[in-house]
């Protein structure tokens, strides 16, 4: 029974160094596939001229960041139903309030200029994000390994003082 | 697609209080009441509908007329541009959106680039009207189908008449080739590679095309029987035409005038109607309500029908 109570303090604590290990990994994957996103757009805004919906639609099928084919979903959802909506639903917890309403200025204020102007719109954008996938880059750098180890290191420290 | 460009106080006055097939043109200005015109007539936008008190009239702001091209761009607004800098849009359902606002020149001061601070919106609500053109159908028919210039001041319903000759042709059977050079999208309203109105079998359309480059190109990739194209304006227009029947091609067009009286006043059309360009001239008025079918004339002005 004790041998059974020191795993499962022992795994217990593990898995919370890996969630907060895959928090900030998370974050940091969210952010650059965000990035490459309006990378995208403006590539293919300045080559193709193509319509937001095509392209946010295309991407959203591409996608393997799961964070961000939600946040796609909703502004595809946004984007077809203009009349209605005045913001995009953005779900998920691993951003914070703040970096939501900067993703939400961000999409909401696509698609309003000529090419040249939409263009330099979402540059200055890519730098915002940029910014943001290299902060919680180094964060994860910082944190995240540390936080396994320190799981592991607290897991074992658990079962020597309960030994 | 027409309501879902508005915003929803509007959205609602049009779809509960107006009816859409007797809409004619909403006109928005920045700062100003809203404008309708139904059935050739003008009233003022009221939150019950339509009204002739000012004091009532819902009243556009510049957000809304921003909105308004958002909304019509489908958030593309970089994608619609071409057109935009022409001074119009074309949504799906074939309504035109004509725009003033600031004109952006590029550095050379040469090409336009863009329009932005939109301030006014004229938004052309097209109608199809089923055989209006019938009655004079059968006097643009001779061994072939002659060159005809309809005619009629703006707003009259010389587009519809036109996309209703397109399809009474193919109604009629008659198998030629007809082009629809489509300037301004209006005539066919093409939108994302489909025309928003049934023109019929034998139609092939250029949209967004000067006329030069239509003529031209148009003759050369496509060997059409009968050109159709709206709104002949200037000297390079009537060259284009005059090269088009020198290749054997038949033309039907528009052009903004009030009668041909007029229309002999206008700079470079003396010569036009001098030289018999034309074999027919359809003059529209609003006498019996929009397309009354004022005359069909022959080239030397003799008047064959009257609606």
């Amino acid at each position: 029974m004790k041998i059974m109570l020191l795993v499962l303090i022992f795994v217990g604590v593990i898995y919370l160094g890996i969630s907060i290990n895959n928090y900030y990994n998370n974050r940091k994957k969210f952010f650059k596939e965000f990035h490459n996103f309006l990378e995208y757009l403006k590539l293919h805004i300045v080559f193709q001229n193509t319509k937001l919906k095509n392209l946010v639609e295309d991407f959203e099928s591409k996608c393997q960041n799961k964070h961000l084919r939600e946040l796609l979903s909703s502004y595809y959802d946004y984007l077809g139903n203009l009349d209605k909506n005045n913001e995009i639903d953005i779900d998920f917890k691993i951003i914070t309030n703040e970096e939501k309403l900067l993703i939400n200025k961000i999409l909401l204020n696509l698609g309003r200029l000529s090419c040249g102007g939409e263009v330099a719109s979402i540059s200055n954008a890519v730098l915002d994000v940029k910014t943001l996938y290299d902060s919680s880059s180094l964060t994860h750098q910082k944190f995240g390994p540390m936080s396994i180890k320190l799981s592991i290191s607290l897991g074992l420290l658990f079962i020597i003082i309960l030994i | 697609m027409l309501l879902k460009i508005f915003p929803y106080e509007i959205q609602a006055v049009l779809k509960d209080k107006i009816d859409l097939n007797e809409l004619n043109e909403i006109r928005l200005r920045v700062n100003q009441p809203i404008v309708v015109n139904v059935k050739g007539k003008p009233y003022y936008l009221a939150s019950y509908g339509l009204t002739s008190k000012r004091v009532d009239a819902l009243t556009a702001s510049f957000e809304m007329l921003s909105g308004i091209i958002y909304s019509a761009s489908e958030a593309s607004v970089y994608a619609i541009n071409n057109q935009l800098k022409e001074g119009f849009i074309t949504i799906k359902g074939g309504y035109r959106l004509g725009v003033v606002g600031e004109v952006v020149y590029d550095e050379n001061h040469s090409n336009i680039q863009t329009i932005k601070n939109i301030s006014s919106i004229n938004i052309r609500v097209p109608h199809y009207i089923k055989n209006c053109s019938k009655n004079a159908f059968k006097y643009l028919i001779e061994d072939g189908f002659l060159n005809t210039l309809i005619i009629s001041p703006p707003g009259v319903g010389k587009t519809t008449f036109l996309r209703d000759i397109i399809h009474q042709i193919s109604l009629n059977e008659y198998a030629l080739n007809c082009l629809v050079l489509d300037e301004r999208y209006e005539i066919a309203g093409m939108f994302d590679g489909e025309t928003q109105y049934e023109l019929g079998t034998f139609v092939d359309v250029m949209s967004g095309v000067d006329k030069k480059y239509g003529f031209e190109i148009g003759i050369r990739s496509m060997s059409p029987n009968i050109i159709f194209t709206d709104e002949l304006a200037t000297i390079e227009d009537i060259k284009a035409i005059e090269y088009a029947s020198a290749c054997g091609v038949n033309i039907v067009a528009t052009i903004h005038s009030k009668n041909i009286t007029a229309l002999k006043n206008k700079p470079h059309f003396t010569k036009v109607v001098q030289d018999k360009l034309f074999d027919r001239y359809v003059v529209l008025s609003m006498r019996n309500g929009l397309g009354t079918i004022e005359g069909v004339y022959d080239s030397s002005l003799n008047l064959l029908y009257r609606d």
